[in-house]
């Protein structure tokens, strides 16, 4: 019974710490003549909201890949953020990083440069 | 217990030695040849010597040997010099920080090994301000971290990697309060699972059909967004 309590608390502690991460995904296309393509070998900043320093910082940057789609893994849930691309700033109000199980995906607006 | 410098010791052993070691080979001529006469005279340290037998011995070994004490005591000195160099340089070392890494297919299969060198680039490794000499030897990815950019992150050492076609970018910080992080060898080890980001399925059609709503540049921003007073 004691081993079954601590297994238990074991697991709970586990599926918290595994509901901490928050994974980000999105996707830059182009329009060409009204239909979009994947842009990619594109830059991605993204950028977390310093509350203390209040400013915006780079916390990290992908590149896009050959379907267009960018990824960041392994995020704190609860942080104010937006990303940067080819020198503009989406979306137009910053959004919050969310708490997701893991795999699973706050999946952003695509964006058409 | 341990002692941070123990040279006053060392100097003490050091002149207490040249005050004893003339004594033994004193003695020895003295006993070999007793019959010899042995003179000594003349001035030593301000002193007007003259002496006769093992006595004489002794002080012209002495002072063969005290001449030698002032170059004994400045290697000490010396050598304490290099010593609290070497203690600086370990203590400043670079911190050698390591992922155990293991790229997934899904939830329970490991990518194939030959495949790590396809994903781990060296050129995909970020850790912020800057790291030190990567080395990536398939599942494992090291590098050095300056000593003096570690105090500067605060709690938190913030490292990212990038893996291409289709891993995504990673985050990955590191509390360095934590069991990952051993302070005594200056090394971190951090072991983590990495799934291979999904794309939305069908997410061109969807937008060429207008189901999916699409920023362009008009609703961005040419500087970042605003923040209210109390976030």
């Amino acid at each position: 019974m004691k081993y079954l309590f601590i297994a238990f608390i074991v697991l709970l502690t586990l599926n918290v710490e595994m509901a901490k991460a928050t994974n980000i995904r999105g996707q830059v296309v182009r329009n060409v003549n009204g239909k979009y393509y994947p842009l990619a070998n594109v830059r991605v900043d993204f950028m977390l909201w310093n509350g203390q320093a209040r400013k915006w910082e780079v916390s990290s940057y992908a590149i896009t890949g050959a379907d267009g789609f960018y990824y960041f893994v392994n995020f704190q849930p609860g942080m104010t953020f937006c990303i940067s691309v080819l020198g503009h700033y989406y979306p137009p109000q910053p959004l919050i990083t969310q708490s997701l199980p893991s795999n699973s995906y706050q999946d952003l607006p695509v964006i058409s440069t | 217990m341990e002692y941070d410098n123990l040279d006053p010791l060392y100097k003490i052993l050091c002149l207490t030695l040249i005050f004893l070691v003339p004594l033994g080979p004193a003695y020895g001529l003295f006993k070999i040849a007793p019959e010899d006469k042995f003179f000594a005279n003349g001035n030593f340290s301000g002193f007007k010597i003259n002496a006769t037998g093992s006595a004489a011995i002794y002080i012209v070994l002495f002072a063969a040997i005290y001449s030698q004490t002032s170059v004994i005591l400045a290697g000490i000195d010396s050598s304490r010099v290099l010593t609290n160099k070497i203690t600086q340089l370990v203590k400043d070392r670079p911190w050698k920080v390591q992922y155990q890494l293991k790229l997934m297919t899904d939830s329970t299969h490991e990518i194939d090994q030959l495949q790590y060198a396809k994903y781990v680039q060296l050129d995909s490794i970020f850790c912020f301000p800057r790291a030190i000499d990567y080395i990536s030897n398939g599942e494992i990815i090291q590098f050095y971290l300056d000593n003096d950019d570690l105090t500067k992150m605060g709690d938190t050492i913030k490292s990212q990697l990038s893996f291409r076609n289709g891993y995504g970018t990673f985050a990955l910080p590191i509390a360095k309060k934590s069991t990952n992080v051993n302070a005594k060898d200056r090394t971190i080890k951090i072991t983590s699972k990495i799934y291979k980001a999904q794309p939305i399925v069908s997410q061109l059609s969807k937008i060429n059909n207008h189901t999916t709503t699409v920023l362009t540049r008009t609703n961005s921003n040419t500087i970042p967004p605003s923040i209210l007073a109390n976030q």
